[in-house]
């Protein structure tokens, strides 16, 4: 019936909502927006969505993704005494095909392959399903990466730097078979879960005892005076790993009887933890970024360190400079391990490999956003410190131009 | 007898067709769009949120696109809230063009004016007609339009990538926008809200 037709004054008219006037006059703290301008390629990267219908009773949405990061170093490391040492080259650093399925209004599955690297990277990347109950609360099963500090935490497709940094690098879990349960609340976020030692490029199984993870973070977001919103995320991440020495997941390398490129120097064993811990913060406002995260790594080598990592839009969107500093420590003799250039991570290509004590990093950068987080350019400098006086002596600096793209979608 | 017939009022739920507003604009495709154009511009409505509220009413939620380029759709929301009896209480547009906000609030029904008071030896005068949904519409495109218009105009707030700024933003028409989402709102006011 159209409504103009009827006689206005027999119509009951209710009092307004009371909740029209407040939602005009109290202006909600909104958190920053993750928004993006469209873009011409919008309609192309829409294809990776297979299906899509969140009214489905069995599966809401397929969706493919992908993800190809290529990445080159150029630079030369040279110790003190030593000869130089040629950093140059470039890697397929990932290339990851996967599908995410959303099911039964609850479930999502995610499966990734990996085709970059040898053979003790290539595999099955993750294969996790995450259920979710109670409103906010999750369990999380399958292979995945155990959330442990806020580099490792973050995916590739949205890290700022090439690689992760040195420290992280070196004491991070592998991903492998696991359970995790918690709870996303709006402030407080926690998670406790239990994870195999068994790592395998592929599936793997359950191997020793494993490896106990415990999150907490709380997060809030602050209205500042004339600025943008500020969002703050702090956290504690928390490892124990029944397996200590024997377990081949912490670290994910093993570099034992290898020769340091500093010096040759015989590295004996390789590092292993019993207590690994993380805690640091991120601020977000505006065009700021800034995350500074503290690790702390126990077992038969002892390590520390922070790293410190700003960031500031220079064109919101399109050009991201990026900043890091990075400081490790040990008070063990060679205690420090790792490699640089293409090379940083032990666990992808540990050619060359780096010992020492103490280790600065500085790292200078910026990103250029071709289609929003997916299509980035990466470029940046540089300056690596490693002292190794408890050890050899052979002090070794570096300067690194690394230059990156990746894609994803 | 009368207060029966205002609580049988009370009690029925209003009920909003969903399948035959879709059917007015070229039915839902599969993935609970529709699309359809308007004076040569290209427009995408999604399938409408009903959400019943505790009165017995609903409130009908569509969001509608207007395609205003090549690869850029500009989006609103428009909300036509529903008394119990089916009669509509009040409407709403609001979306972020450019990242701005506009946001017309709720336009709610407005009360009939009074009848002057007859004055001795004069003849009555004549109620000046009332058509409550008319000035609703009114007001409610007005302040889209004004707010729309100065969106448009204003500085792109969002995240905007390379390609993004080579191609430049997406035009925002008001007018395009504005026929589009009175034509939204004249085909959910023309749906049978009614008792189910």
């Amino acid at each position: 019936m159209l409504e103009g037709k009827k006689d206005a004054e027999s119509v009951v008219l209710p009092p307004a909502p009371e909740d029209a006037a407040a939602e005009g006059e109290a202006e909600a703290v909104i958190p920053l927006s993750e928004e993006w301008a469209s873009s011409p390629l919008d309609s192309i990267w829409a294809k990776a969505v297979l299906f899509d219908n969140p009214s489905n009773p069995w599966v809401q949405q397929l969706a493919i993704n992908g993800l190809f990061h290529w990445s080159g170093a150029w630079g030369e490391a040279t110790p003190e005494g030593g000869t130089e040492i040629d950093l140059d080259g470039t890697r397929t650093r990932r290339a990851r095909l996967g599908a995410r399925l959303k099911a039964f209004g609850n479930t999502e599955i995610e499966a990734v392959a990996e085709f970059a690297g040898d053979s003790n990277f290539n595999g099955i990347e993750r294969l996790k399903g995450t259920t979710r109950f109670l409103d906010n609360a999750y369990v999380s099963y399958g292979k995945m990466r155990p959330g442990f500090s806020t580099e490792y935490r973050t995916e590739p497709q949205r890290m700022l730097t090439p690689e992760r940094s040195f420290l992280v690098n070196m004491v991070a879990p592998a991903s492998t078979l696991g359970v995790m349960v918690g709870q996303d609340t709006d402030r407080w976020d926690w998670g406790l879960g239990w994870f195999s030692s068994d790592a395998d490029s592929n599936l793997g199984g359950f191997e020793g005892n494993g490896f106990l993870l415990a999150n907490l973070a709380y997060e809030t977001v602050e209205k500042a005076e004339g600025g943008a919103p500020i969002r703050t995320r702090w956290h504690a991440d928390y490892i124990y790993n029944f397996d200590d020495e024997s377990s081949p997941a912490i670290p994910r390398y093993n570099v034992a009887g290898r020769k340091s490129a500093n010096g040759k120097q015989l590295i004996a064993r390789n590092p292993a933890f019993r207590h690994l811990f993380s805690t640091g913060v991120e601020v977000e406002q505006g065009r700021f970024g800034f995350a500074g995260d503290f690790i702390l790594a126990n077992g038969n080598t002892n390590a520390w360190g922070l790293s410190l990592t700003p960031s500031y839009w220079a064109l919101p969107g399109t050009l991201r400079v990026v900043g890091r500093y990075n400081y490790a420590d040990t008070d063990d003799a060679g205690g420090l391990v790792g490699g640089m250039g293409v090379g940083s991570d032990p666990y992808f290509d540990s050619t060359p490999v780096f010992v020492g004590d103490e280790y600065h990093s500085f790292y200078l950068g910026a990103n250029l956003h071709l289609y929003k987080d997916d299509l980035v350019i990466m470029n940046g400098l540089e300056h690596v410190l490693l002292k190794d006086e408890a050890g050899g002596g052979f002090d070794t600096d570096a300067w690194i131009w690394h230059s990156g793209a990746r894609l994803s979608f | 007898m009368k207060s029966l017939i205002f609580l049988l009022l009370i009690a029925r739920a209003a009920a909003f067709d969903s399948a035959g507003f879709g059917q007015s604009l070229n039915g839902w495709t599969r993935d609970g769009s529709a699309h359809y154009s308007l004076d040569g511009a290209e427009y995408l409505t999604l399938r409408p949120v009903v959400t019943p509220s505790e009165d017995g009413g609903e409130t009908v939620a569509v969001t509608v696109l207007h395609r205003s380029n090549s690869w850029a759709e500009v989006p609103f929301q428009l909300e036509v809230a529903f008394a119990a009896n089916g009669t509509p209480q009040s409407f709403r547009i609001h979306g972020t063009p450019r990242g701005q906000k506009v946001d017309t609030g709720l336009i709610t029904r407005p009360s009939p004016p009074s009848a002057p008071a007859p004055v001795e030896g004069q003849p009555t005068p004549a109620t000046p007609a009332f058509h409550p949904l008319a000035e609703m519409k009114k007001s409610l495109f007005e302040s889209f339009e004004s707010q729309a218009t100065t969106a448009a105009e204003a500085k792109d707030t969002r995240k905007r990538d390379l390609l993004a700024r080579i191609y430049g933003p997406e035009p925002v028409d008001p007018t395009a926008l504005a026929r589009g989402l009175r034509y939204n709102l004249d085909l959910i006011l023309r749906q049978p809200v009614s008792a189910k």
